[in-house]
């Protein structure tokens, strides 16, 4: 009962000294946003250029007197997965090449002379697709949505191009040109039908949540992480004499450890609240019971992790370095600056791993609420790894 | 009356029909840091109302052998026990029979002299508080820095607070690690007259130091030599103190 209630106390007298840091916290925080802001801004310029994502302008030059040519690119352009990005804008070749250079557009079709007949004949004169050099992220979508046209068309073609060598083999050249109609019209209803897959869901680069809820989620988990460093005093391991005395009285070293985590968890949580209400309030984010239990868990769950690598370093400012370092670092491999997709194939697989990568998890979770049982008891799990192993540090150390 | 004169066992405790004379014992104790053998084999016998001086050169063994005695540090090998009880190993019994106070004060630096104490009075606000009327934070002087935060007291005020917490679960053995270093000649004072009172109410006090003046409450002296102790006489001059430590 005794060991019980000296660890009770020693619980309640970590939480006071925690306590004592918060303003030091507050003053922190300001400037650590103003710093994170300034890494996910260069981020968002670095992956953007310095224009938001937009619609992806092209220019079309086509013949002057090509009707049929008209046509199939107005039909084009009529299709849900182009017209969602792209507007086509009509010029002559000469003006198309002008505002590409100017930036006005992101690449230019330039569209030949007989067309639509060479490919009817199978002769296939290509279109000429000009693309500016710096084309950032519209120009790369339009390459990618270019390729997927390409492809499609392609097979269309071959499609349409056996049916007629079977209609002449056998004969029936006067029907090749209703079975066309027909294929066209199969093809057009079904193959080019792309927009169907996208109809009930929204792809984003940052996965189930908006490009902004995915910066906020991101800030707020490097937030947590390095909201410790205005606080690193609190987080001083005791010396050893301390540890003993406290061992002698009941409270061993997974209890310390334990408190000391409980005590920044608190820190945590009382620092990020102004910027969990603010968010909340302005609708930015939503509140829900998800939001009440990840919210909590999530500082609990960063606190274990600042605990720990300051219970490694052993002093102050060997955390400080550490914690920026190592956070920072496992906060970019885990897609918390530049969205995964970006990054290499190899650093994708160790993302899931990381730190950064379970706490956004769990708030993209109560972001979109949708529960994810995993993302909770990964969030648990890690919190319970750093206590573990913040007490084999702290054995070690001594 | 100060509450200080009621320390645990001023006579002799009987144990499950078994008359044990009080007192706090090392049979050969060893430890050792890596391949530095630091103690080999100390012997001592720690009776109540005596206060033990121990001296010896730095890096000896002092501290190693006061946190053994102190159960805060397990020796590798020997016997350590208190009241014929062998406690070596089981710390949990340490807690409140012995008072320990390294050097370095185990504080928490950020909170105020009042929950210092209350952490080591396990929460017990009636204890503290009667204590700090007629107990050892009373003649340590602790009741006027209640309020103050730890890290705004000065190095002889840390050391009082340090002793008065260690005293807090009332024990009968008082382990001080060099209790004056660092602090000024009236604070040096002032312990010195704390302990003797400690001394005379029938507690048991085991000190290091380098001081002459501090081991001048000493009834017995040990010098802590390759390993061993060796007692000598009390009230030795100093020059006679560093020739022993030397042999």
């Amino acid at each position: 009962m005794s060991r019980i209630s000296m660890k009770l106390v020693y619980l309640k007298m970590e939480l006071k000294r925690a306590g004592k840091r918060i303003l030091p916290l507050y003053a922190g925080v300001a400037l650590l946003f103003l710093l994170s802001g300034a890494i996910v801004f260069l981020a968002s310029r670095m992956l953007y250029g310095n224009k938001a994502v937009g619609r992806v302008p092209v220019a079309v030059a086509m013949p002057e007197e090509d009707p049929l040519a008209k046509q199939v690119v107005r039909m084009l352009s009529t299709l849900d997965s182009v017209k969602s990005v792209c507007d086509f804008v009509y010029m002559d070749r000469d003006s198309g090449l002008e505002a590409l250079q100017k930036g006005e557009v992101y690449a230019m079709l330039d569209v030949p002379e007989n067309f639509v007949q060479d490919i009817m004949n199978g002769s296939n004169t290509p279109v000429t697709v000009w693309m500016a050099e710096d084309i950032g992220i519209e120009g790369r979508i339009f390459c990618e949505l270019a390729d997927a046209g390409a492809a499609t068309l392609s097979a269309g073609q071959a499609g349409i191009y056996a049916g007629n060598e079977l209609y002449r083999i056998y004969g029936l050249e006067q029907r090749i040109g209703g079975m066309e109609q027909d294929l066209n019209k199969q093809f057009m209803d079904y193959g080019l039908q792309r927009s169907v897959y996208f109809r009930h869901r929204t792809v984003e680069a940052t996965g189930d949540v908006g490009a902004v809820q995915f910066y906020e989620i991101s800030v707020y988990v490097l937030f947590l992480f390095l909201a410790a460093i205005p606080v690193s005093g609190y987080l001083l391991p005791w010396k050893k004499t301390m540890v003993r005395k406290l061992k002698a009285a009941g409270v061993g070293t997974g209890s310390q450890v334990g408190a000391r985590i409980a005590g920044m968890g608190v820190l945590l949580f009382l620092g990020s609240l102004p910027v969990i209400l603010i968010l909340t309030v302005t609708e930015q984010l939503p509140w829900n019971r998800m939001m009440a239990a990840v919210w909590p868990l999530s500082c609990m769950a960063a606190a274990s992790l600042v605990v720990l690598l300051y219970q490694i370093a052993g002093n102050l400012l060997g955390g400080i370095m550490l914690l920026f370092f190592v956070m920072t670092g496992q906060h970019f491999l885990a897609g918390g600056i530049l969205p995964l997709v970006f990054l290499p194939a190899s650093l994708r697989k160790l993302a899931p791993w990381l730190p950064s990568s379970v706490l956004m998890d769990s708030m993209k979770m109560a972001v979109s609420g949708i529960w994810d049982y995993k993302c909770l008891a990964a969030c648990i799990g890690l919190t319970a790894a750093s206590w573990l192993a913040g007490v084999l540090a702290e054995r070690t150390r001594r | 009356m100060l509450k200080l004169l009621e320390i645990r066992g001023s006579r002799d405790i009987d144990s499950g029909g078994k008359g044990m004379r009080r007192m706090l014992t090392a049979e050969g104790i060893y430890k050792r840091y890596g391949r530095q053998e630091i103690l080999k084999g100390v012997d001592l016998e720690i009776l109540p109302g005596t206060c033990t001086g121990i001296i010896g050169g730095n890096g000896c063994g002092k501290t190693t052998l006061l946190s053994v005695l102190a159960g805060v540090m397990r020796a590798d090998k020997g016997r350590i026990c208190l009241d014929g009880k062998k406690i070596q190993g089981n710390s949990r019994t340490y807690g409140d029979r012995v008072a320990y106070v390294p050097q370095e004060n185990p504080l928490m630096e950020e909170l105020t002299v009042k929950d210092n104490l209350l952490l080591w009075y396990k929460g017990n606000k009636k204890a503290m508080k009667e204590d700090l009327e007629s107990g050892a934070p009373a003649l340590l002087g602790v009741g006027p820095m209640l309020k103050l935060t730890a890290d705004k007291l000065s190095g002889g005020m840390k050391k009082r607070l340090s002793i008065a917490c260690a005293l807090a679960g009332h024990g009968s053995y008082l382990i001080l690690d060099e209790p004056g270093a660092a602090l000024d000649m009236e604070c040096k004072a002032d312990i010195r007259r704390y302990l003797k009172t400690y001394v005379s109410s029938g507690g048991a006090v085991v000190l290091t130091s380098h001081e002459t003046a501090e081991l001048s409450v000493c009834t017995q002296m040990y010098v802590l030599r390759g390993g061993k102790l060796e007692e000598i006489g009390i009230h030795l001059p100093e020059q006679e103190l560093i020739r022993l430590m030397k042999k």
